[in-house]
């Protein structure tokens, strides 16, 4: 081909790619926008309208990423858990569209709580990890998490995938409590070396607000991110069954 | 406490760019498959 | 399967069995069955078990290598590495507990017959106990041996702890072996997927053998002990019941 048929081959190309465009959906919809100024509103009454705390300093506003992000996780788990049973009784695809949608932002959620839970420590604990309860349950959490995601991404056929991702969803949450209780055992019985350890301070309102709002924000990037991660579901199913309907075809 | 705000930074910015990625691969992964249905609805109406 | 000859046999939905016999000594029956089967292939080709055993005695060995005696006590860390050993021996001979059953379509032939979807399950994890305290009785000793620890003063303790350990991994990982078989990615789902089931037990486990070795009072092992039987209860209660979810009926 000569230069002046690759360019016309490619402007044709072009062209029909965007008339293609036209007729699809937009790609972010309005959840994810709102859920996105929710953030950065939260981030900004954060870093600019709330004091810093005496002691810890400017390190322990961490804590308003760090803790919305571990109550969202823990709230992702409830929702695959729920839906894992709502699956094996019903048998209702859209339980499993919930349960793997949850399952990845809650992965998500759990990967933020497990950086900025030891980014947070050592300023004010003076160490990067301590395997203290909370975050070493998280980091359980996010084992069953990612071997969810594993599992999942391991088998095709979808009725066997949901069933299987359904048994784990069950099965981890009743591991979760023996994790506690082994946690909690173990370090009743195992000082944990802690260089600095502040007192718990009492969080005056105007913390405790910025708290509130920056967990209301996101939870709202929980529901949007769920929401389009579902939709995303749907139209994989859609367009696996559509190859296969065109192989069949063959 | 001047030291702290080192940490502070770092964390919200990993935080947010983790945020900013997995949006972004679910729009990605989106894009991908909405294009994949075109495909096959145009092979289907052939 | 739309085969209205094939009789759904499960405990909540069993069709009436013409022997007119009560649910439990059937299960029993079909139990030991499965067990005994799996034992009679394992023992006529004996590989599983050996690889295990090996497998078990060369990472007491590395652990000894990688240790240094002037660091750490033996008896600080015998424990620790008998009880890891056990985990990953343990994997081994849970891999292939439904491997086994890929050959020729075994798994099918297995489902076709009269026994109840819960007698498989019991009849593997009886045959995966057996399969991993037969390990351990080779393993705990050879610890001992290597690491020059007293465990036989604590011997009639450590049975028990090897039996409810034992039996904690065998409940979840039998259920895993049966999925993690049908996937893409066996041999890696497996391991994943189990471990961190196993920790409690692991805990516990090991814990327990720290602190009778270290002579302390029985009552300070007392609530690992209570965590280790819980789980047990717990677990294979719940993997009974979720393993005819697994089955593709």
């Amino acid at each position: 081909m000569t230069t002046p048929d690759i360019r016309a081959a490619h402007a044709q190309a072009q062209s029909a790619r965007t008339e293609a465009a036209k007729g699809r959906p937009a790609l972010v919809d309005g959840w994810i926008i709102a859920a996105a100024i929710a953030v950065i509103a939260a981030y900004v009454r954060a870093i600019w309208f709330t004091p810093a705390e005496a002691t810890q300093g400017l390190a322990q506003k961490i804590y308003y990423l760090h803790l919305p992000a571990a109550l969202n996780a823990y709230l992702a788990f409830g929702v695959v858990f729920v839906t894992s049973i709502v699956y094996l009784w019903l048998r209702d695809e859209r339980a499993d569209r919930v349960a793997e949608s949850s399952a990845e932002v809650g992965l998500l959620f759990t990967t933020v709580v497990l950086t900025t839970g030891p980014i947070w420590g050592k300023p004010i604990w003076g160490t990067w990890w301590t395997w203290d309860a909370r975050l070493t349950l998280t980091l359980f959490l996010w084992f069953i998490y990612a071997g969810y995601v594993v599992l999942r991404g391991a088998i095709p056929e979808p009725a066997q995938r949901a069933r299987y991702s359904a048994v784990l969803g069950i099965l981890g949450a009743l591991l979760i409590p023996f994790i506690h209780m082994s946690v909690y055992l173990f370090r009743t019985l195992h000082p944990m070396p802690i260089v600095l350890k502040p007192d718990r301070p009492s969080l005056p309102p105007e913390m405790l607000h910025t708290l509130l709002f920056s967990f209301l924000a996101f939870v709202l990037v929980y529901f949007a991110l769920v929401r389009a991660r579902y939709r995303l579901s749907i139209e994989r199913a859609r367009a696996a069954e559509l190859e296969a309907a065109l192989e069949g075809g063959r | 406490m001047a030291q702290t705000a080192g940490y502070f930074h770092a964390a919200y910015i990993v935080a947010g760019v983790l945020y900013v990625l997995y949006t972004a691969s679910l729009v990605v992964r989106r894009r991908r498959v909405l294009e994949r249905l075109d495909e096959l609805q145009r092979g289907a109406e052939r | 399967m739309s085969d209205p000859t094939f009789r759904d046999t499960t405990l909540t939905g069993a069709t009436p069995r013409e022997s007119e016999s009560p649910v439990l000594p059937g299960l029993l029956a079909a139990t030991w069955l499965i067990a005994s089967k799996d034992l009679a292939i394992e023992f006529r080709t004996r590989t599983a078990f050996f690889s295990a055993l090996v497998f078990a005695l060369l990472g007491l060995t590395i652990f000894f290598f990688a240790w240094d005696p002037t660091a750490v006590a033996a008896i600080d860390l015998a424990p620790g590495v008998l009880w890891v050993i056990f985990t990953f021996s343990g994997l081994l001979g849970l891999q292939r507990s439904f491997g086994v059953e890929q050959a020729d379509r075994a798994m099918d032939a297995l489902l076709a017959a009269p026994v109840e979807r819960e007698a498989i399950y019991l009849g593997k994890a009886v045959a995966n106990f057996l399969f991993v305290v037969g390990v351990q009785v080779i393993a705990i000793p050879a610890v001992a041996l290597f690491y020059n620890v007293p465990l036989g003063s604590i011997w009639l303790s450590l049975t028990g702890i090897a039996v409810l350990a034992a039996l904690g991994i065998v409940a979840v990982g039998t259920l895993f072996s049966a999925m993690a078989v049908n996937t893409r990615l066996a041999e890696l789902l497996l391991p994943m997927l189990s471990l961190p089931f196993f920790v409690p037990v692991v805990m516990a486990a090991a814990q327990t053998t720290s602190r009778l070795l270290a002579g302390r009072p029985e009552a300070e092992a007392w609530p690992w002990l209570r965590i280790l039987l819980g789980f047990d209860l717990v677990f294979v209660v719940a993997c009974a019941i979720a393993f005819p979810y697994t089955l593709d009926e």
